[in-house]
């Protein structure tokens, strides 16, 4: 079930209505209702897979418990174990068995070693690696002592497949959410409007943004062989913004829907592309996966202790490992390895940490310096994506050498007639008011958050909700399925 | 709380569903009446102030290739090109059977068919907002529902929200309401010029394409279009509609498909079936096209002069 489709908007009163009328006086009531909602919602796109996560949650529960009464390092390192053998496998045959099948194959067959194996025909369960990555750092934070497990099978159940973040995170940590569910949850009023306000927001990104940048990106990219540089650069520009819109427009909306329900979820996003440099892009980019493999990955491995070589070593293994979180494909771990070149100087110039705060803080315009270092780490990042979006390595590195050719500064051969000119202008006046908008509302977790703490006076807020759905109802592009849907 | 969150959601949809609904009616209106390329025909067939002597139906091969400049001079009739675009014979019948009903009937209609003309959809209907000022018409409800890539499914149980995600209709409706049209149409009485020529890229773009087609790949119409197609001539008999089908020039190299069977069709429906599609004067000058499936201006005018004198004449082609 999509989050901008007819059927989450016949779900979500329902659920919201049974969860304050009917069940508010009871909180195992409240979690049951949860957890029926959430497999219900998992269900509608796939009921088979229920069982996975039932599985996941099962396993993760009785080892959370066997870790707490074992004493013996060893056995701990067993369960331990068991539990990352048992999420990364199903991890690891649902999204990358193909990938590596086929990837031997064509190894051996370098050495003309002919190999037959099969390759099969898996779905790939939505939101598998998400709520994977969630269990996951239940048990290994129980296994570091930094969290007693829960003796409660359903507030766990329903710390594990949460459906405003099941399918595509915020990736939440236990010590945050877990906690929530064992407290009954009262409603209140201004958190509430909060998550609406958000989820209207999310809701822009994704249909009005994402999804209108979506049908010039897919065109240009599915067109590439055929089109000029400046097309291409246009098409690459077209995919950060979609990219952004989409997963963050997502994130929002999930963020916002829990707390219509009394729960708070973590920041995912806060405003990437005002980043000045590759190391705050990625401290405000998807933060739940970035502190997920700081924590869990970057830090287990050495961090950022050792010597220089061991610093780089580190950085290029998160990279190239997050990059491979997203897709079974070498474009995404060329992705992540050029996003560990790009933090390279920053790492061995020890300048990552150089930018931590609000960019132009205080001031209404960046400074030049400002605005400089902003463009030029979204330039680096636009780069990048282009192996994000691309359906293989060939495709990638052909559209850019399409980028770089004679054909760069050439007029945009993309556009036919007057029609598609002011469809494109028209997406690019909706870009420009996403980022106007963003800049400056930056200091806040979403741009609306503004009305709680300036209080517009009432008419103003009635233009503000109204201009936005309005444009959500007439503005709205193709209805394009969520991209992270598919990681 | 609780039900102040409710109470002022719920305020707040019923306002935005009357912004919606008041939009709608304003964008409705106005496209009716709007003269711009793409609604200018439209208004015209619904509003019945075409009336047309002789009528072109067809496609693109219709749309940018039958004059009706040339054929009221030469005719001395009084002829429209009603062709849609990028549509096959769904469409195309859907929008005839609403010229019929709204105009008085034509003299002749001349039914410009080719390869794909009775092929199904593989995707949405091309520009099918064209159709949607007039979505409470069953018969153009049914059609858009024919795909469910045209109009989503909630556009049938809340009618007013079928411009959603149409910015240009939205803008264009709202303009044309208030009298402002800023583009009118170029078309003259539904025809196309298009006065460029093919160019030497894509030329050889189809040469070295049309090398890889397979001559013996299999061509069959859409057995639900073709029970269409023939109810449609059963209609124009029936009505003494003079139902003329016409297959126009491709350039000489590409594929004339369904040449038999429309000659098969006109044979058993006795109705007179023009075939071009190959035609010696016209198929071998490549200046005449902008690639292979359409002649550009100059070819056009030479066609449809030789088609005005055929008509003339009473002459006509039977494909053997």
């Amino acid at each position: 079930m999509l989050f901008n489709s007819l059927d989450f908007a016949v779900f979500i009163p329902i659920v919201f209505l049974l969860y304050w009328f009917v069940t508010q006086k009871n909180l195992r009531l409240q979690n049951t209702l949860i957890v029926v909602s959430s497999y219900v919602f998992y269900g509608w796109w796939d009921w088979r897979f229920l069982s996975l996560i039932f599985f996941s949650t099962l396993v993760d529960f009785s080892l959370g418990k066997l870790l707490k009464v074992e004493e013996s390092l060893f056995k701990r390192k067993v369960l331990l174990g068991s539990s990352i053998i048992v999420n990364l496998g199903f991890l690891g045959f649902f999204k990358y068995y193909n990938f590596f099948v086929s990837n031997f194959i064509d190894a051996f067959s370098l050495f003309g070693m002919q190999i037959n194996a099969n390759s099969l025909n898996i779905i790939l369960p939505v939101g598998i690696s998400f709520y994977t990555f969630q269990t996951l750092s239940y048990t290994i934070d129980i296994y570091k002592k930094k969290l007693k497990p829960t003796e409660d099978f359903l507030a766990f159940s329903a710390f594990v497949c949460f459906f405003p973040q099941l399918v595509a995170g915020p990736i939440e940590r236990a010590t945050n959410l877990l906690p929530q569910f064992y407290k009954k949850r009262i409603f209140e009023y201004d958190k509430a409007v909060d998550g609406l306000r958000q989820i209207v927001w999310g809701l822009f990104k994704k249909v009005v943004i994402a999804d209108n940048c979506a049908e010039i990106a897919n065109h240009i990219f599915n067109n590439s062989a055929d089109l000029n540089g400046s097309s291409l650069v246009l098409g690459a520009f077209f995919f950060t913004f979609q990219i952004y819109g989409d997963f963050s427009g997502y994130s929002d909306m999930a963020i916002g829907i829990a707390r219509l329900f009394g729960f708070n979820l973590k920041q995912n996003f806060a405003t990437p592309y005002f980043s000045r440099d590759i190391a705050e892009f990625w401290r405000r980019w998807h933060i739940s996966l970035s502190t997920w493999f700081r924590d869990y990955l970057y830090i287990p491995i050495g961090g950022s202790r050792g010597g220089v070589l061991v610093k780089v070593r580190n950085t290029f293994v998160i990279f190239i490992v997050s990059g491979f979180w997203h897709g079974a494909n070498w474009t995404f771990i060329v992705w992540g390895f050029l996003n560990a070149l790009y933090f390279l100087p920053l790492l061995l110039t020890n300048t990552n940490r150089n930018s931590t705060g609000i960019i132009a803080e205080g001031s209404l315009l960046p400074s030049i310096r400002e605005l400089c270092a902003m463009l030029s780490t979204f330039s680096l990042t636009v780069f990048a994506w282009i192996f994000f979006r691309a359906e293989n390595i060939h495709h990638a590195f052909s559209y850019i050498g399409g980028i770089f050719s004679d054909s760069l500064f050439m007029k945009l051969d993309f556009i036919n007639g007057g029609k598609q000119k002011l469809e494109v202008l028209i997406v690019s006046l909706l870009i420009v008011l996403l980022i106007v908008v963003e800049w400056f509302t930056r200091r806040y977790s979403h741009p609306l958050e503004f009305i709680t703490s300036h209080k517009p006076n009432r008419f103003i807020r009635y233009v503000i909700y109204l201009s936005l759905v309005l444009m959500i109802i007439f503005f709205h592009g193709s209805h394009e399925k969520f991209i992270y849907f598919n990681f | 709380m609780l039900s102040k969150l409710l109470k002022k959601t719920l305020k707040f949809s019923a306002v935005v569903v009357l912004t919606v609904y008041s939009v709608d009616f304003i964008v409705t209106k106005g496209l009716r009446k709007s003269n711009s390329i793409h609604y200018d025909n439209f208004s015209k067939i619904f509003s019945g102030s075409m009336n047309a002597d002789l009528l072109i139906n067809g496609s693109s091969k219709g749309y940018v290739q039958f004059s009706p400049k040339i054929l009221d001079s030469l005719l001395r009739t009084n002829s429209y090109n009603i062709s849609l675009d990028g549509n096959n014979f769904l469409t195309q019948n859907t929008l005839i059977t609403k010229y019929l009903q709204y105009n008085t009937k034509p003299q002749t209609i001349v039914q410009v068919v080719s390869t794909n003309t009775l092929k199904g959809f593989t995707d949405e209907i091309f520009l099918y907002e064209k159709f949607l000022p007039y979505f409470e018409d069953a018969e153009i409800r049914n059609m858009l529902n024919s795909s469910d890539k045209n109009i989503s499914q909630i556009v049938n149980y809340l009618p007013f929200t079928k411009y959603n995600g149409k910015p240009l209709a939205l803008l264009e409706g709202v303009l044309s309401f208030f009298n402002v049209h800023l583009i009118k149409s170029p078309l003259y009485k539904g025809y196309r010029e298009d006065d460029f020529n093919w160019t030497d890229e894509n030329y050889a773009k189809f040469i070295e394409l049309n090398t890889k087609l397979n001559d013996a790949d299999e061509f069959k119409f859409d057995d639900e279009l073709l029970d269409l197609f023939k109810e449609f001539i059963v209609m124009c008999n029936t009505q003494n509609i003079n139902l003329i089908l016409v297959y126009p020039p491709l350039y000489h190299l590409a594929i004339n498909n369904g040449v038999q069977e429309y000659t098969n069709l006109a044979k058993k429906h006795n109705i007179r079936f023009m075939d071009f599609s190959h035609d010696p004067e016209i198929s071998f000058n490549k200046n005449y096209f902008y690639d292979s499936q359409h002649m550009n201006k100059l070819g056009s005018e030479v066609f449809t002069v030789k088609l005005s004198k055929l008509i003339l004449e009473g002459q006509h082609q039977f494909s053997n």
